[in-house]
């Protein structure tokens, strides 16, 4: 009898997590599997389908504009207009230094002439020290550029078998399987409306869809009308009383530049040099409400000043860096501070005009 | 290594259970489980191995020198060495446990900062706590007669490093698990083997799925919280209540199960303490082992109830005290003992005029004086028990706030989301009525003998497997 409950009880396991395995490589909610048929939100497998958006279209993309979900309310039609030059809007949700480098030599594989104009948005969290371990950086929950190999196979210490191992062993666990529940039942009962096709444009820029609608907070659309620092405030308050209450976006609560990523991004450079592609570099701003904050709690000056002294002289040892252009203060390119969507991410507006405060101090016929 | 971990529970368990049923000679299963042991301790660090080494050999010694002194009717040499045993152990403990405390008090107290230099700073041995008691168990036991010489030094060595309970209880004392040591229950039983799984995944559910649940608000309202309000605060000591309760028990339950597993029977620890009908029936329901030890080895020898009520009452508050001292070396758990401690004697002291009382509003009310309790035992400085305290109490309502945030688009349920979601708040409702008809592991056993339990029983483990990720530790391993 006990022994016999003993099959039952080792049988249920295995047709259990066999079934897991089964519909979560089925469903493949991370894109982590070739892409899906059913559609997935988009934070899950933005590199993918912007990679393979770029290359059904075969863009032959002659410049581009890489950075965070904070670049990507640039158009590329703005240097089609000033430069005549074919663009594409390749920013990527929480953006690493690794995603550009990976993106870059993936552009550079593909096209390999046509690539003349590499306009980087940069936030300094790209370059944050990351407590990622071994297990995360394969993890495509935790590192979203490792759900595709053909951008992945650039990454140091990348092998097959780390990688296939990683895929599966992911294949094992509850938060794919959430994800693979949750997708079948958004695309049974409504489509997903923050699949690929839903949050992007062809040139790559996003729609103006904003994260918060999810989360009944409304106005917040890129019409510059409402209050994002009384909104910031109160959820700042809120955070005093409520646990969890409004927290603010953590990505800037960072303390160190990891070297491993300013070392890439030297080598990137290098690359790009090699390839006779032109640079400009923007340094992003912060929302100023939320700026003062994360003075007041982090480094945040030292690190802006770090960051761009570093760019420069990394300017002087490469001469295709045209420009660096720090505006990571609004008031360097007359910018609004009501012009972030989400409370978080330059609307339009605000880009447009940090593009402009760019092509003011660029030398005339540098591209 | 962690019970909920996978390293545990897909290579350890299975390849330490596989070697055990193997060996034929029990000497050879209490060599191997010493080994085991002190690998499975030595993998969080290996350097206090030695330690607890020390505390093995010191306290084998010492029950050697017991019996020899017995044999011959020596009592008060006999006395000596158990007095040796306990002072070693309390010694150890004071050192690594209670040191650094003693020298933060008396620099507070002298306002002295040059006190401070004399710190340690010792990082605390895991288990430390847990370990000492039991070896120290023994000597006390021979002493009083109450269990017979250990065999041999491997049967002492596997009795203290025992891994299922090493770390976190139960308290298994000599006497209660002497004689098992020569019993046949060692060789591979499916039914022992099927019922210890079963203990061993309802204590795994236990930790993973409602202990860190609840963990996830606990830990935002107590390490994140500024200003504390009327509900975050009852929320957040609701929440820690259960979470203590479950990650224990759970810890509990699976040494329970792994003991059974190896043939052993280790004493319940646990019984459905939040349906208490008194605060002295909490404690018989709370922690058993550590109450009983605490209650054969300090109160009764203190005198117990036996000289008048000042005294029980002396007796009782300093050993809640001490018993709130041996959680940790910091005045918030003081407190938690001297308020618990509290409760008895009040309880004790007007208990005649609560007979009137509803037994059922008496248990609410015990429930809600621990949930209470619990502010202090969790909170990481005092100003935030007290600031918890006083919203829990002093502070009013605060619907009247939510219209402002209405006003800057964030909703009714959005706040309530914020304050841990009114799923949360339902939840912690709904376990505050459940935990009345939920039935206690040893009833739960039961349902899952039979093939349609074992087929449950596989699907639960199967979803604890999936819901592994990154284990978290038990609360009790800091004590």
């Amino acid at each position: 009898m006990v022994k016999s409950n003993f099959r039952f009880f080792f049988g249920s396991f295995l047709v259990f997590i066999s079934l897991v395995v089964a519909i979560n490589i089925w469903v493949n909610p991370y894109s982590f599997y070739g892409l899906n048929s059913i559609g997935n939100p988009v934070t899950h497998n933005d590199r993918l389908s912007k990679s393979v958006f770029f290359e059904n279209h075969k863009l032959e993309t002659e410049a581009i504009f890489l950075g965070s979900s904070n670049s990507m309310r640039f158009y590329p039609e703005w240097i089609e207009d000033e430069f005549n030059l074919k663009a594409y809007n390749f920013g990527v949700f929480q953006a690493s230094v690794e995603d550009f480098y990976c993106l870059i030599n993936y552009i550079l594989e593909k096209n390999p002439n046509d690539l003349k104009l590499v306009f980087f948005n940069l936030d300094d969290w790209n370059f944050a020290q990351s407590e990622q371990n071994s297990f995360d950086i394969w993890h495509p929950a935790n590192n979203r550029l490792s759900s595709v190999e053909y951008l992945a196979k650039y990454l140091r210490g990348y092998n097959l078998f780390t990688y296939k191992l990683a895929k599966y062993k992911t294949a094992i666990s509850y938060d794919q399987f959430g994800e693979s529940i949750n997708n079948i039942f958004q695309s049974a009962f409504k489509p997903y409306i923050i699949s690929t096709q839903n949050v992007f444009h062809e040139n790559g820029v996003r729609k103006n869809y904003t994260n918060r609608d999810r989360e009944n907070v409304t106005q917040l659309a890129e019409d510059g009308n409402y209050n994002v620092t009384e909104y910031l405030k109160k959820r700042i308050e809120l955070l005093k009383t409520f646990p969890g209450a409004g927290k603010l976006e953590s990505h800037e609560f960072f303390k160190e530049f990891s070297n491993q990523r300013l070392e890439l991004f030297e080598e990137l450079i290098s690359i790009l040099n090699e390839n006779d592609v032109k640079i400009i570099i923007n340094i992003m701003p912060i929302q100023p409400y939320e700026q003062s904050i994360v003075e007041k709690e982090t480094n945040y000056l030292e690190r802006v000043s770090f960051m761009e002294n570093w760019l420069n002289n990394l300017k002087e040892q490469h001469r295709n860096i045209l420009l660096i252009k720090n505006n990571s203060k609004i008031e360097n390119f007359n910018g609004y501070e009501n012009h972030f969507f989400d409370a978080i991410h330059p609307t339009s507006v605000n880009s447009k005009l940090m593009f402009e405060s760019i092509l003011k101090e660029l030398p005339k016929d540098a591209i | 290594m962690l019970f909920n971990s996978l390293g545990f529970i897909l290579f350890f368990l299975p390849l330490t259970l596989f070697i055990w049923f193997r060996l034929k000679r029990r000497d050879d299963k209490f060599l191997f489980l010493t080994l085991a042991s002190l690998f499975f301790y030595g993998y969080w660090d290996y350097r206090f191995v030695s330690l607890m080494l020390v505390s093995i050999f010191i306290d084998y010694w010492c029950g050697v020198k017991i019996s020899k002194a017995k044999l011959k009717g020596q009592i008060s040499k006999s006395k000596h060495w158990m007095l040796g045993s306990v002072i070693s152990n309390l010694t150890i403990l004071g050192v690594f446990k209670y040191y650094d405390f003693f020298i933060d008090s008396l620099t507070i107290i002298f306002a002295e900062n040059t006190i401070a230099t004399y710190r340690l700073d010792i990082i605390l041995p895991v288990g430390i706590s847990f370990y000492t008691f039991q070896s120290m168990s023994y000597s006390i036991d021979l002493y009083r007669n109450d269990a017979t010489k250990v065999r041999n030094l491997l049967h002492f060595s596997a009795y203290v490093s025992m891994f299922p309970q090493l770390i976190a209880g139960p308290i298994v004392r000599y006497k209660e698990i002497a004689s098992q040591f020569s019993n046949n229950t060692f060789s591979l039983s499916y039914s022992r083997l099927y019922e210890g799984f079963t203990f061993f995944i309802i204590g795994l559910f236990k930790k993973l799925v409602v202990a860190d649940y609840f963990a996830q608000y606990s830990d935002l309202y107590f390490n994140e919280v500024i200003e504390p309000n009327f509900i975050s605060s009852w929320i957040g000591a609701f929440s820690y209540a259960f979470q203590i309760f479950f990650d224990f028990s759970a810890y509990s339950e699976m040494a329970v199960g792994i003991g059974l597993m190896l043939g052993f029977n280790f004493p319940k620890n646990f019984n459905r303490p939040y349906i208490a009908k008194s605060f002295s029936d909490f404690w018989r329901r709370w922690h058993i082992t550590l109450s009983e030890f605490l209650r054969d080895n300090l109160y009764i020898p203190l005198g117990g109830n036996k000289n008048g009520k000042i005294n029980t009452y002396f007796n009782i508050f300093i050993t809640m005290l001490l018993g709130g001292l041996w959680h940790g070396a910091s005045s918030l758990f003081l407190i938690w003992g001297a308020l618990h401690g509290f409760y008895l004697l009040i309880e004790r002291a007007i208990k005649p005029s609560f007979e009137g009382i509803n037994k059922y509003f008496y248990s609410i009310l015990v429930f809600l004086l621990v949930c209470i309790a619990w502010v202090f035992f969790r909170s990481t400085n005092i100003d935030f028990a007290f600031l918890t305290i006083k919203a829990m109490f002093a502070q009013p309502l605060i619907w009247f706030e939510l219209g402002s945030y209405k006003a800057i688009g964030l909703d009714f349920p959005l706040v309530f989301r914020f304050a841990g979601g009114l799923k949360h708040i339902f939840i912690v409702f709904a376990m505050m009525f459940s935990i009345w008809f939920i039935p206690s592991t040893y009833n739960l056993i039961n349902k899952f003998s039979s093939k349609v339990g074992a087929i449950i029983l596989g699907l639960i483990f199967g979803y604890l497997i999936l819901i592994i990720q990154k284990p978290s530790p038990f609360i009790y391993f800091q004590f």
